[in-house]
């Protein structure tokens, strides 16, 4: 405290020269009018300038919580899209509601973050930081924002653990969104993590390449319409009756950070159609579903 | 106090004058002389620095008040009083103005070119403060040191009037 009084003292001859300016410049920007208002839009314009600084710091700050509120809103949009909803009523309407469950919707969304991700080994696994108190089951899908990522094989209280589409025991067959109909089955053959490959798809099928293929409504896990890939080479021979098709998977594997678990409000009721059909299916049901 | 009460009076003489004579007669746009500044060279350079601050700042704001223009004269005055107060002390020495028997700048103490240098350099920082309250746009830079220029030139010639006309040499 001393120490500023001591600087005022010795400084007091400045201090008065810039207190007397001042109340000089106040009389000017008061009394005249031009003077006002170029120095008031030129303040303002600082001002402008000022806020759009702290806001272009600021917004870092809240990338956290806006990545959040994207993630919440996508979940919503996600269950009011079409193809969410349940078509078992005999009308066929959207705003039916199940009188089972309470829903109208047929599946639900969890939000989860992958704690533990792989890619190079044959048979990959992604861990979850969501388990069964969260609502996740086993033979749940698993999908992130870009596209398919795996089936829930296992949780525990607060984990998941999911087998990734980037493991050899997964499978699944594709909707050709083009050509309108669902055949073959993608599997990874375990070398690049960024394609799959596309078998049992008959050579009489005219496949191009650039074609996009999306998760199908016959599939018991996924819901349908979710991008698996695009199609990046198909050739054929007279030898087989099987195109041979490299397929881009649509979701980066090594990008992956907020994934969705989807829940089929129905499952219950699948799992005891599916146990009556008495085929080999069943064996296969957890990772090929068709 | 005799001191004190005769510079008061010089000034609202020269105020007056500023306002009712050199603020109202336009020699041209260019040129707008301010010999108020005379009472400012006529101090001692012995002055209590604060008292000299002060003393400009209401000096100013009578002009102001006269004239209408409100803070322009105040900060411009303000502003050379204390800019003076920084140049007397690092270009004058009161000992060897002492021995000549001065107490302000004068011609005798370093000859009649440093009197004008000293006098211009005051008087053009005066005006070019006043203009640019005046003007109060960066665009017209060039004008404002144009216009500091020739009036100050004007005010130099009739601040050399005054030293006749009252016969402080």
């Amino acid at each position: 405290m001393l120490v500023i009084f001591r600087w005022i003292r010795n400084q007091a001859h400045p201090l008065l020269f810039v207190l007397l300016l001042l109340s000089a410049t106040t009389q000017i920007l008061r009394y005249h009018l031009y003077q006002h208002s170029v120095y008031f839009s030129n303040a303002l314009g600082v001002h402008r300038q000022v806020d759009q600084w702290k806001s272009d710091i600021t917004v870092y700050f809240k990338l956290k919580d806006v990545n959040q509120q994207l993630i919440a809103e996508n979940t919503l949009l996600k269950q009011q899209l079409n193809w969410n909803l349940t078509y078992n009523s005999p009308k066929r309407d959207s705003t039916y509601k199940d009188t089972l469950t309470g829903n109208f919707v047929k599946y639900e969304y969890i939000q989860a973050r992958v704690i533990r991700n792989g890619v190079n080994d044959q048979n990959n696994f992604i861990v979850l930081d969501r388990g069964f108190k969260d609502g996740i089951k086993r033979h749940m899908s698993v999908v992130s924002p870009m596209g398919i990522v795996g089936v829930v094989v296992e949780s525990a209280e607060h984990y998941s653990l999911v087998m990734s589409v980037l493991n050899s025991k997964f499978e699944i067959t594709p909707y050709f969104y083009d050509l309108k109909t669902s055949q073959g089955v993608v599997s990874w053959n375990g070398e690049d993590p960024t394609m799959v490959d596309l078998e049992e798809v008959n050579r009489f099928v005219k496949v191009k390449t650039g074609m996009k293929l999306y998760t199908s409504n016959y599939s018991l896990i996924f819901p349908a319409g979710i991008p698996i890939g695009t199609i990046q080479s198909a050739s054929s021979n007279l030898k087989s009756n099987f195109h041979r098709i490299k397929v881009k998977l649509a979701t980066d594997f090594s990008q992956l950070d907020v994934v969705s678990v989807v829940k089929n409000i129905h499952q219950k009721e699948l799992d005891v159609l599916n146990n009556v059909i008495p085929s080999e299916n069943q064996e296969n049901s957890n990772d090929r579903d068709r | 106090m005799i001191e004190i009460v005769r510079y008061v009076v010089s000034g609202l003489l020269l105020a007056i004058l500023q306002t009712f004579i050199f603020q109202e007669v336009t020699i041209a746009w260019w040129i707008k002389p301010m010999p108020y500044l005379f009472l400012f060279f006529n101090v001692p350079v012995s002055v209590n620095k604060f008292g000299m601050l002060i003393g400009a700042f209401f000096f100013g704001l009578t002009i102001d008040a006269f004239g209408g223009s409100m803070g322009m004269h105040t900060a411009a005055c303000v502003s050379i009083v204390f800019i003076k107060y920084h140049i007397d002390r690092y270009f004058l020495d009161e000992n060897s103005m002492q021995l000549q028997g001065l107490n302000r700048m004068h011609e005798d103490y370093k000859g009649w070119q440093w009197y004008y240098i000293y006098v211009f350099a005051i008087v053009f920082l005066h005006h070019f403060v006043f203009f640019i309250f005046d003007y109060f746009r960066w665009s017209a830079f060039f004008t404002i040191i144009w216009i500091s220029f020739t009036s100050s030139i004007a005010t130099v010639f009739f601040i050399q009037m005054f030293r006749l006309l009252t016969g402080k040499r």
